[in-house]
């Protein structure tokens, strides 16, 4: 004991790269036991994530409407504007979920129908390009029976967004909560932050995230709208079924990368192809729906986002597969706006920007933050 | 969540003092989950002695308040107080039991009635909705499933009743030592001042609990005598265990009083098959619960719980994850004596800071100087060593 305490405090390189290995393995454990946390506690973290997400919605949208100058030069105040602003989204969610509600059905319904048809073309697929591997063309449309069980694919779906309704009362105590206590927010960071200095310094970097949490959701809220709408328009003026499900599917879709383009786009042109049984059509389609998803995520959304947010395609895939196992299909949808935040939060942090900069697609995390810049 | 991942302050990295606060807060994290984890599997025996501990806690504020009781001049002796005290509890919880297990034989009885009732009825209610999926149906049938809700409550009250025994032996135990514990403290810490404050945290656990304990059994009591009265007076079935289910269900926030009025409710519409009467219960007995929760409450537990909603939901959700039902009861007393032992120490006040509502602790903060204890030199008098025993033990184990 008295031995240890003899040897003076001062950091050598040695004891230094211990400590930061350890700091980094300990955290490293506890970041795998919070996820296992968030796995055995999704029934609660799952509504809160969502909750504290559309919050943030409310709050842009809130922030959105204090532009117009209602009254001599003044914007509304600041509770009206969230009570409007929380109107607007429910009136919003109302439509879109009666007008899922009146889809759901019929495509419930009417997917056998599809199923039967598609069994039947692929049937005759096979016949028509292979006279002598009949037996493993059947294989194949065993296969293809297995993995695109269109049904089973639909009823999945109506399956979340039931699910979804059922903890939307959760979800709604906790927007409720939410926005009641926000207003103390600053001022408990204030009291839990010793030093005016560093509390001054947090406040920065608080403000700076929040602003751009609020940037990423107000963004992403407005693109895949837009999707949603622009799927809707195009599948109904090639009078493609169920067109009003599918762009109501764009939307949620829109929120996971690549696999949701790509399932917002193969589903209708596959339904495209059963209902008119004619490739040409089926190609303008899909021709017509990539152009516009290349649009939207590739043009519109880096331009909208000021480029502000690049993540990597790799750690987005990873990522998704890593929610996908710990929350099912909600944590697939909620895989990316967690990894934004996370990565906005990290790159606030002098010694947590390596991590951002890892998960970053160009390695640029944009401009420094503002206290940075200053320091310098 | 993720605030607990960021080292510290923003330039701290000068001294490498980051690397042992993210270590600290890492292994901080990792204890709290095995904890809860230990807590989990080893809720057969803990349950128990959770409730024990409640029990003897309960047992001595009663005996405190009999000791107040002035007869000729003179307070009863200590040992007669928790005899009475004893007596009292033991009396009531027997009222109690008999009519819940009196009247949740008659509610168990007549579920499947109300149930099949029910399901009759739900059709129409749908209908009157604009709902009329098979899929909600089976959701809300799924939800209020009547004879799951009533079974799994008179199933924890007879738990309850099969380990009194087991409750019994170990509050008498706890009965036993806790004339030692004040003594055992100040033997287990050698430094004055970690004794003192140690001893000043305990007593602020001790006095805060008290009043939450207190505050809450009143406006429950009141709670209850106003359901029974208006459901009395409104002609709905079993008043009675409603009433006692209104005052025993106010102990668990926001959704013990959704309970409390969902139930009844339910009751009042399959009883009477009729909409508007279950209206009028539904919105009398929001009233009565809105009323006590958000506006007598908040007045008389004063400031002294400043506890950030969001915080008491989480701590109700990992409350019934780690106990079930004795986790909802017991959620905000441990968050509280949680709260208040984060704040007396310097590095874990910002923890506190974030349990609170608006960022103000406003715990209670009793400076004043603690009574000594016996065989600690400065030879006080008896009566004086007791009254300090029990209250610093009281607050530690509560």
């Amino acid at each position: 004991m008295t031995a240890l305490m003899d040897i003076p405090a001062v950091p050598t390189p040695a004891r230094r790269a211990f400590s930061a290995a350890s700091a980094f393995m300990l955290g490293f454990l506890a970041l795998v036991l919070f996820i296992y946390v968030c796995k055995v506690a999704k029934e609660i973290m799952i509504p809160f994530v969502i909750a504290f997400f559309l919050w943030y919605l409310i709050n842009a949208v809130a922030r959105v409407l204090a532009v117009p100058r209602i009254w001599r030069g003044k914007p509304l105040p600041r509770g009206a504007r969230t009570v409007l602003s929380v109107m607007l989204l429910s009136l919003l969610i109302f439509v879109v979920g009666s007008l899922v509600r009146d889809n759901i059905d019929q495509v419930v319904q009417e997917a056998p129908k599809f199923q039967a048809s598609f069994e039947k073309m692929l049937a005759d697929g096979a016949q028509r390009i292979g006279v002598e591997q009949v037996p493993s063309f059947a294989e194949l449309v065993n296969l293809a029976k297995q993995h695109m069980d269109i049904g089973e694919v639909m009823s999945g779906f109506a399956a979340l967004l039931t699910n979804l309704a059922s903890r939307t009362f959760v979800i709604v105590v906790f927007i409720g909560l939410l926005l009641y206590e926000q207003r103390f927010f600053a001022q408990k960071m204030r009291r839990m932050v010793r030093g005016r200095n560093a509390a001054a310094q947090w406040h920065r970097v608080f403000r700076v995230i929040d602003v751009k949490i609020q940037r990423y959701v107000g963004v992403k809220a407005f693109v895949s709208a837009l999707d949603s709408f622009l799927t809707f328009i195009i599948l109904s003026l090639f009078r493609v079924d169920f067109a009003v499900f599918w762009g109501i599917m764009a939307f949620f879709l829109h929120f996971i990368p690549y696999a949701g383009s790509f399932v917002a786009i193969s589903m209708p042109v596959i339904i495209a192809l059963i209902q008119f049984g004619d490739l040409s059509t089926t190609f303008m389609v899909l021709a017509v729906l990539c152009t516009s998803h290349a649009f939207l995520g590739h043009i519109l959304d880096p331009y909208l986002m000021g480029n502000n947010l690049n993540l990597s395609p790799i750690f987005i895939i990873t990522n998704l597969a890593m929610w996908g196992m710990i929350w099912g299909v909600p944590g697939m949808f909620l895989a990316i706006p967690i990894l934004a935040l996370a990565s906005i939060t990290l790159a606030q942090f002098k010694t947590t920007r390596p991590l951002a900069v890892m998960v970053s697609k160009t390695g640029e995390l944009e401009k420094k933050p503002k206290h940075e810049e200053a320091a310098a | 969540m993720l605030k607990e991942k960021i080292p510290t302050p923003l330039a701290a990295a000068d001294d490498g003092a980051w690397t042992s606060a993210v270590s600290t807060y890492a292994l901080g994290f990792m204890v709290v989950c095995t904890v809860v984890y230990l807590l989990t599997v080893s809720a057969a025996i803990t349950i128990p002695f959770v409730i024990a501990v409640c029990v003897w806690y309960l047992l001595n504020a009663i005996a405190r308040g009999l000791s107040r009781v002035h007869i000729g001049g003179k307070s009863m002796p200590r040992f007669v107080c928790l005899f009475v005290a004893i007596l009292f509890l033991a009396g009531g919880l027997w009222s109690v039991i008999d009519l819940i297990s009196r009247s949740a034989a008659e509610v168990v009885r007549e579920a499947p009635h109300y149930q099949a009732n029910l399901e009759v009825m739900l059709p129409k209610i749908l209908a009157l909705m604009g709902l009329s999926e098979q899929v909600t149906a089976q959701d809300i049938r799924e939800y209020f499933n009547l004879t799951f809700i009533i079974t799994a409550l008179a199933k924890t009250f007879s738990g309850i009743a099969g380990k009194a025994m087991v409750v019994t032996f170990y509050t008498g135990f706890l009965l036993y030592e806790q004339k030692f514990f004040n003594r055992k403290i100040v033997e287990m810490i050698e430094d004055r001042d970690t004794e003192n404050h140690v001893r000043r945290i305990l007593r602020n656990i001790d006095i805060s609990i008290q009043h939450y304990v207190w505050v809450k059994a009143l406006i429950s009591v009141l709670t209850g005598l106003l359901v029974y009265v208006f459901l009395l007076q409104n002609g709905v079935n079993f008043s009675k265990f409603w009433a006692l289910m209104a005052f025993v269900l106010n102990f668990i926030p926001y959704v013990g009083s959704l309970l409390a009025v969902a139930l009844p409710s339910m009751i009042a519409l399959i009883q009477f098959g009729d909409l508007s009467m279950f209206l009028s219960v539904l919105l009398g007995l929001s009233v009565i619960q809105v009323g006590f929760g958000l506006i007598v409450e908040p007045r008389m537990m004063g400031r002294t719980l400043n506890l950030s909603p969001i915080m008491i939901i989480f701590s109700l959700a990992a409350g019934w994850m780690i106990w079930r039902v004795p986790g909802l009861f017991l959620a905000v007393p441990i968050l509280v004596m949680i709260t208040i032992t984060l704040s007396q120490f310097a590095h874990t006040r910002p923890l506190a800071v974030l349990m609170t509502k608006t960022g103000r602790l406003e715990i209670i903060d009793d400076t004043s100087p603690l009574p000594p204890v016996a065989g600690d030199g400065d030879a006080p008098s008896k009566p004086k060593k007791k009254a300090t025993a029990r209250k610093a033990k009281k607050g530690g184990k509560a």
